[in-house]
């Protein structure tokens, strides 16, 4: 879900390599190069900045604080990135990342005709496959793609890295645990300050504290405390309209892998919230590996189900690197319940008095086709 | 006389006015959704806010002006917000942009545009096209008509130092051996966000020496580290800054004698930031007293990097405080002086404050000017 983002992350974004090893990054790059060669690419290029910067992460473990960094990688030599910081900032740079060879430069044209000209071949760059061009700031992009010789010489490789994120490794699912946990800790946190009587903003930013001391990279909210209010960033959710039901998204990123969750809470028992629950708590456990999107939806009795007087729907995407780079499932695209991976299920519904009612669960696949049920709260079915 | 302060209308009415003068007769200022701290925001100029999603202004010759904002949810926003009166949601904001410009190039509107390089390289590329690659860009024109900030935006930056103060004098609070930067780094940003902060650019780290601030990271604080903040809060969309610097237990003198030489140098440069001045007026005051002290070769990169600069979201003139930038400064200006410094016997510290230029001169708006602080132990 779309948040506000911030003008600087923060949080530890250094490489761990006991959680992430060496060799899960070279398998990552492996995989690149076989798509490289596939697809006749001879130099790939992985664009990300600290709005979005997903396939950037999965490739070098950098999340940029702010600005942008680019992983430069050929089939046969090591790979660079370039980080868009001063030269005094490199020694920061190297924490975070795996990769050895690493250049500080603002000035992404000279950085790449660089690379190029020490990689190239007498028949000029060859065939350039970009990741991330569309969400390139428009002057980057520009200069990146005049590097490349013009835009007839590049290819975007966006969707097919994205597709080879899609399966997640042990160690990656292992990391969707521990971002989850935090997840379920945080909206714990959101409930024990309600019933303490604190405000919906700060219950939310207790709960991001909570997060980030609990070992969270990056702690994203909105929240609606208003009637038939939507959701909105927490400076501007307002405390002031007594009784209605609380709705809030939390996400949280752990060493790189977000996940998120939705949930209403009313201050009175509410038939349309326990209901939403219910049917969370069902459609999560009627997911099984390899099962059609259509499918479940069809036999969750989704989307846009009229239950009383409620109209409902159930969605589901996959937890991963981005929070908005990952898609939701489409029926209409044959989408399936891929393992081994992580799908938050939302339901939603408009309430009689005009509420949205949202609550979500998680369910993990591992690779052994074993699925694991969890729901945002603990203790709950959903 | 004095001339009334800047605010919205009066703003739309100044970039109607170079509109007119440019001959553009329908501007589109745009935003895409990456925010940064120091570019500037034109639909946070002239709408008063900021989306989570890409938003354009589409303003007309008459001074009409129309908001629109994704996701459509922000549309809450916006109606309540801003003080825009025309505000539109689209679920597709591409599309939406799409058939404002082809509406517009097919009315054979003369379009001038404002923000092009903050959307995505495709989105841009596709705005040139359609206006047959013969982009109006209008960013000077519009950056020169909108340096001074509006009333409102003033006193927000004034509730934004009041935050950073608060922050700055939680860190004291908190600050002690084994505590980490990023522990202390949340309970900062997390004490700013409750006090209504809406963003934060927190640079904090502590070294025994330091050769430049950065993030906060795992580092854990030890007794006679240098803490260098960074804090710069941003209320209602406005950002302010102060810089400070703090020991971990009792020092040397010679950090305290150190430090009052930067505290001398602001001093210059406010009495030097002033209407008729420009940038390089302020940097040299600044740079005279420590280059007197004999620290000339230090007054360069990698050093210091710039002796202050603007604050956003909306505009954030004068730009960067460097010695080669010929900008004048004007009334109603908001802007941080930091001569923030590596100095061999010290290494980096930081000592900085906002300022709001007034016909009388500059003003600081942080109620605690900068000091050098000491944590007990």
């Amino acid at each position: 879900m779309q948040t506000l983002q911030s003008v600087l992350l923060y949080g530890d974004y250094e490489w761990r390599p006991e959680l992430l090893p060496r060799a899960e990054f070279e398998r990552r790059l492996g995989e690149a190069r076989r798509l490289m060669r596939e697809n006749d690419w001879d130099k790939l290029l992985v664009y990300g900045d600290s709005r979005e910067n997903a396939a950037l992460c999965y490739f070098t473990n950098i999340v940029p604080n702010q600005r942008w960094s680019l992983l430069l990688v050929g089939i046969e030599r090591d790979p660079r990135v370039v980080a868009s910081v001063g030269p005094r900032d490199i020694p920061s740079i190297k924490r975070l990342t795996w990769v050895d060879d690493i250049l500080a430069s603002s000035d992404a044209k000279a950085a790449l005709s660089e690379w190029l000209r020490e990689s190239g071949s007498s028949n000029g760059p060859g065939r350039i496959a970009i990741a991330g061009l569309a969400q390139m700031r428009a002057r980057i992009g520009g200069d990146i793609v005049s590097a490349c010789g013009g835009p007839g010489g590049v290819v975007d490789a966006t969707d097919a890295l994205v597709a080879i994120r899609r399966v997640k490794s042990p160690a990656e699912l292992s990391l969707l645990r521990k971002s989850y946990s935090l997840l379920q800790d945080a909206f714990a946190e959101v409930e024990d300050r309600r019933k303490a009587g604190s405000g919906i903003a700060a219950a939310v930013i207790a709960a991001e504290k909570a997060a980030r001391h609990a070992g969270a990279q990056d702690v994203r909210s909105l929240c609606r405390s208003g009637r038939a209010r939507p959701l909105a960033p927490v400076a501007g959710a307002s405390d002031a309209e007594a009784g209605a039901p609380w709705s809030v998204y939390l996400a949280v990123r752990c060493c790189g892998y977000w996940t998120e969750g939705l949930t209403t809470l009313p201050f009175a028992r509410c038939e349309a919230v326990a209901a939403m629950r219910d049917l969370v708590g069902k459609a999560s456990a009627h997911v099984k590996q390899g099962l059609p999107f259509a499918q479940w939806q069809h036999d969750c009795g989704s989307p846009d189900t009229k239950s009383g007087r409620a109209r409902t729907s159930l969605s589901a995407r996959a937890h991963g690197l981005s929070l908005d780079a990952e898609p939701w499932l489409a029926s209409q695209s044959g989408d399936v319940f891929a393992a081994p991976g992580a799908f938050m299920i939302l339901g939603r519904a408009t309430s009689a008095e005009g509420d949205e009612i949202m609550e979500s669960a998680t369910v993990f696949f591992d690779d052994a086709g074993r699925s694991e049920l969890r729901p945002l709260r603990r203790g709950s079915t959903a | 006389m004095d001339e009334p302060l800047m605010d919205m209308e009066a703003r739309v009415r100044c970039v109607v006015g170079a509109m007119e003068g440019a001959g553009i007769d329908v501007l589109i200022a745009l935003q895409g959704d990456v925010h940064a701290f120091q570019s500037t925001d034109a639909v946070a100029l002239l709408s008063g806010l900021r989306f989570r999603g890409p938003s354009f202004v589409v303003l007309g010759a008459d001074g009409e002006a129309t908001l629109t904002v994704s996701p459509p949810s922000e549309l809450d926003r916006a109606a309540r917000l801003s003080p825009l009166s025309k505000a539109r949601a689209a679920a597709d904001i591409h599309k939406a942009l799409a058939t404002c410009v082809e509406d517009l190039s097919a009315a054979s509107a003369r379009v001038g545009v404002v923000g092009l390089d903050t959307l995505g390289y495709a989105d841009a590329l596709g705005i040139e096209k359609m206006l047959g690659g013969s982009v109006r860009r209008f960013d000077a024109e519009f950056g020169r008509v909108t340096v001074r900030k509006t009333a409102q935006e003033i006193a927000n930056a004034e509730r934004a130092t009041r935050i950073a103060e608060q922050g700055y004098a939680l860190m004291l609070d908190l600050a002690k051996p084994g505590i980490s930067e990023l522990d202390l780094a949340t309970e900062m940003c997390c004490a700013m966000a409750t006090a209504g902060a809406d963003d934060n650019f927190l640079m904090l780290s502590a070294d025994r020496h330091n050769r430049a601030v950065r993030p906060p990271g795992s580092r854990r604080l030890c007794a006679g580290d240098i803490i260098l903040c960074e804090i710069s809060p941003a209320f209602n969309g406005q950002f302010s800054q102060i810089c400070r610097t703090a020991m971990v237990g009792p020092g040397a003198e010679v950090y305290a004698a150190k430090y009052a030489l930067l505290q001398r140098s602001f001093q210059n440069g406010m009495r030097a930031a002033r209407p008729g001045a420009t940038v390089s007026d302020i940097v040299e005051a600044v740079n005279a007293n420590l280059i007197a002290a004999g620290y000339r070769e230090f007054c360069v990169p990698p050093h210091m990097r710039a002796r202050g600069h603007g604050l956003g979201f909306g505009s954030i003139a004068p730009g960067d405080l460097k010695q080669e930038s010929g900008v004048p400064i004007e009334r109603e200006m908001v802007f941080v002086i930091h001569p923030n410094q590596y100095m061999p016997e010290t290494g980096y510290m930081m000592c900085g404050d906002p300022v709001v230029i007034t016909e009388a001169g500059a003003r600081n708006l942080a109620a605690q000017p900068a000091s050098f602080d000491h944590i007990a132990l």
